[in-house]
């Protein structure tokens, strides 16, 4: 499955071309001895109201939770537990364990120590890859040896062209790449320097582009990365 | 100190216990906080297809099932690969040695990484000075790591910055270089996530 990226060389050149991950395929799968093939499935172990929350409701402390577990199973609901689950929908719930409809919603930041930095709104992230202003390099190569050292690259996609003209324009920037052996970091927004947003409301990641090339066929690759190579005591 | 795992080159064989290098512990992370129009915190559920049942975290459960939908005990199955051939258990990394194959920049950055760990030398008798030496020249080193014995074990790639060893674990993907020819594309829909801060210093850039 692929998607639409708006790229922009360092020409200033832009066009809409594809990029596309590659899906984990299983190596491996556990088969019944008489060769029959099994899947996983969502079974339910207990509504809410069987939950500690739910039975601190209704008995207010563990001795008396205790005892209705003991002497009347409260913690299974016989008609609900081991039921099949599909789809669900994701809800917010009060201390009453009752649906709530009017939310509102903020971000507590933690240091890496675990202690809290600070509060704040929640910051909505726009998509920004398809938009009017592309994607585009910030103009410094770095060294492909140099910056494995310096970044850890977690997800990879595969810009391909989707016609003759995209296709130059494609290779060019491969070739480019190749030829120095190195990577260039990509932005998106006005200025060409903001972490990228592949969907509203999605993560941002920083984002770079490295590119091979083998006789008349290329090789773009787009690496995301939100960590660098550092070592911790 | 975790327990170390035997490494070796075939020029060179060092021990080294790997620590998962934890996002959260760089950088630190972020919890979304959820209240009501009282101000008092919510939790958050899933509400079933029935449209009334809700359900908390971690009221859920996996189980393996046969064709006909009844749980099936896993000590009695066996792990086959997709071609119908009897797997093979590769062993935990912990037990025995790992041989290390010399990789490239290419492999590397064909690895999608999953997960990272850093090399603890500590107490042990090879010096990590030693081995830092012996990365000189930006060397990488593939292999396959599996914390615990399984059929599937995951792609490495070990490499060294100025003063740490890493292991960088995940899978080697493969990519088909593309000529000037047209083929049919599917394009998929946009899905709203999650979000998350990106609060990578980037100064050194």
């Amino acid at each position: 499955m692929s998607r639409y990226i708006n790229l922009a060389d360092e020409k200033g050149r832009n066009a809409e071309v594809i990029f596309s991950g590659i899906t984990k395929k299983p190596l491996v799968k556990m088969i019944t001895l008489d060769g029959k093939d099994t899947h996983t499935q969502r079974v339910l172990k207990g509504k809410a109201e069987n939950s500690y929350e739910g039975l601190m409701l209704q008995f207010k402390d563990d001795e008396q939770i205790a005892d209705a577990i003991i002497k009347n199973d409260a913690d299974i609901d016989l008609e609900m537990t081991g039921r099949f689950l599909e789809e669900t929908n994701k809800i917010y719930i009060d201390k009453q364990l009752k649906p709530v409809s009017k939310i509102s919603k903020k971000e507590i930041v933690y240091n890496p120590d675990g202690t809290q930095k600070e509060e704040r709104a929640v910051k909505d992230s726009i998509a920004n890859i398809l938009s009017e202003n592309p994607v585009k390099p910030n103009g410094k190569l770095f060294s492909k040896k140099e910056m494995s050292r310096k970044l850890v690259f977690a997800k990879k996609y595969q810009i391909s062209h989707i016609n003759g003209l995209t296709f130059d324009f494609l290779f060019e920037m491969a070739k480019m790449l190749h030829e120095k052996e190195s990577i260039i970091m990509l932005g998106g927004g006005v200025k060409g320097n903001e972490p990228l947003v592949f969907q509203d409301g999605g993560k941002s990641y920083r984002a770079f582009l490295e590119g091979r090339v083998k006789d008349n066929s290329y090789l773009l690759l787009l690496h995301l990365s939100n960590l660098e190579l550092k070592g911790v005591k | 100190m975790a327990k170390p795992i035997t490494f070796n080159t075939g020029e060179k064989s060092f021990q080294a216990a790997i620590n998962k290098v934890d996002r959260d512990k760089v950088y630190g992370y972020i919890e979304e906080s959820i209240s009501d129009a009282n101000g008092e915190i919510c939790l958050s559920g899933n509400l079933l297809d029935d449209g009334s049942t809700i359900i908390l975290s971690g009221a859920t459960a996996l189980k393996t099932v046969d064709f006909n939908n009844n749980e099936v005990d896993k000590k009695s199955l066996k792990a086959v690969y997709m071609d119908g051939k009897d797997a093979t258990l590769i062993p935990s990394s912990y037990d025995g040695e790992v041989r290390l194959e010399l990789a490239n920049a290419d492999d590397l950055y064909n690895l999608e990484v999953t997960a990272v760990y850093q090399l603890d030398f500590e107490n042990l008798s090879v010096a990590k000075k030693d081995v830092l030496t012996y990365f000189e020249g930006e060397k990488y080193y593939r292999f396959v790591f599996n914390y615990r014995a399984d059929y599937e074990g995951a792609d490495a790639i070990m490499l060294a910055t100025e003063n740490d060893v890493f292991v960088l674990t995940g899978r080697m993907l493969s990519f088909e270089y593309l000529e000037n020819k047209n083929k049919p594309v599917v394009i998929e829909e946009e899905v709203a996530t999650g979000n998350e801060e990106d609060n990578i210093d980037f100064g050194m850039l």
